[in-house]
């Protein structure tokens, strides 16, 4: 939680209020990249971007929203703008068939049957990236489907059938047997 | 309604919030397997809701070179507010000095025409006071 006086510093631009903002939120900032671009150096490079954006935005930002919201949505647009400029947008934006569920050598499963963070973490990285970064977006950070939508450039609609994928198909990977009982 | 209908409802049955009772809740409230099946759904859902407070750690030379990229565009924000100032400080000091230099002629005004006054007295007052002496 970053303190309104502290927010009220940096656009003041007094010297040290950014920074301690920095450290105050980068390993959240960091994570959340990571979540959705799947790799460590390109989340670095993001969360730096980041930043930039929440310097430069910061007059603008207005405080009904909860500065962390905020974060997060910044984070969200510099993850999309990276996938896009790597040309990786694409996959974000590819539909996956329902497809395999079971067996499918590019998507191994992890064999655990009770959700545990870890379990999950690596659940997630299994997904392809256009049902990862709905289901993230979603479900780890909050955002509406509509929200999603405009950020991946989909509709609302698109988005509620990714994402009901994604939980469906992280169900799977993480208890595979007693998800087969229910398909 | 059959399992076959509500199971691929349970995704969206499972998320939060007041919902109306409806046929899949009543199917839900008699069928074991499907209710079991909405509660791993649920699960599911509390643990990534649960993913948003836990971090992953960067490298450990990452917050230096952030810190130290962040303090590059720092500087030149100091560098413009610094010469804001020292314009302010420019124009403070220009301003100063015109209404100083307009006391200060004013002033000058003021002596130089009270002395002419003075000169330009009528002769008669002068050589009154000596004729009634």
């Amino acid at each position: 939680m970053i303190a309104p006086e502290l927010l009220d510093a940096c656009r003041r631009r007094e010297p040290g209020a950014f920074e301690e903002v920095v450290r105050a939120t980068y390993r959240k900032v960091y994570t959340q990249a990571l979540r959705l671009v799947g790799d460590r150096q390109d989340a670095e490079d993001v969360t730096q971007e980041a930043y930039l954006r929440v310097y430069h935005g910061l007059a603008g930002f207005r405080e009904e929203a909860a500065f962390e919201t905020w974060l997060y949505r910044i984070v969200t647009n510099a993850a999309m703008s990276f996938l896009r400029k790597r040309g990786r947008f694409g996959e974000l934006l590819t539909d996956p068939e329902d497809g395999p569920e079971t067996g499918d050598p590019l998507h191994p499963r992890i064999d655990q049957t009770a959700v545990d963070r870890d379990a999950l973490e690596g659940a997630l990285q299994a997904l392809p990236a256009s049902l990862r970064s709905v289901v993230v977006l979603k479900d780890v950070y909050g955002l509406s489907c509509l929200e999603i939508g405009d950020h991946l450039g989909v509709s609302e609609g698109a988005v509620k059938v990714r994402l009901h994928r994604a939980r469906r198909r992280l169900q799977v990977l993480l208890s595979p047997s007693e998800a087969a009982g229910e398909m | 309604m059959r399992c076959e209908q509500v199971r691929p409802l349970l995704p969206e049955l499972a998320e939060a919030g007041p919902r109306a009772v409806g046929p899949a809740q009543v199917h839900l409230a008699g069928c074991a397997k499907c209710a079991t099946g909405l509660a791993r759904f649920r699960d599911l859902l509390a643990g990534l809701g649960s993913l948003r407070d836990v971090v992953s750690e960067p490298s450990e030379a990452f917050l230096g070179r952030l810190i130290s990229g962040l303090e590059a565009i720092e500087e030149p924000a100091r560098a413009r507010r610094l010469l804001r100032y020292v314009s302010n400080e420019r124009a403070r000091s220009a301003a100063l000095s015109l209404g100083g230099a307009a006391v200060g002629a004013t002033a000058v005004g003021l002596v130089w025409w009270r002395r002419s006054a003075r000169r330009a007295l009528p002769p008669v007052l002068s050589t009154g006071s000596g004729a009634l002496r």
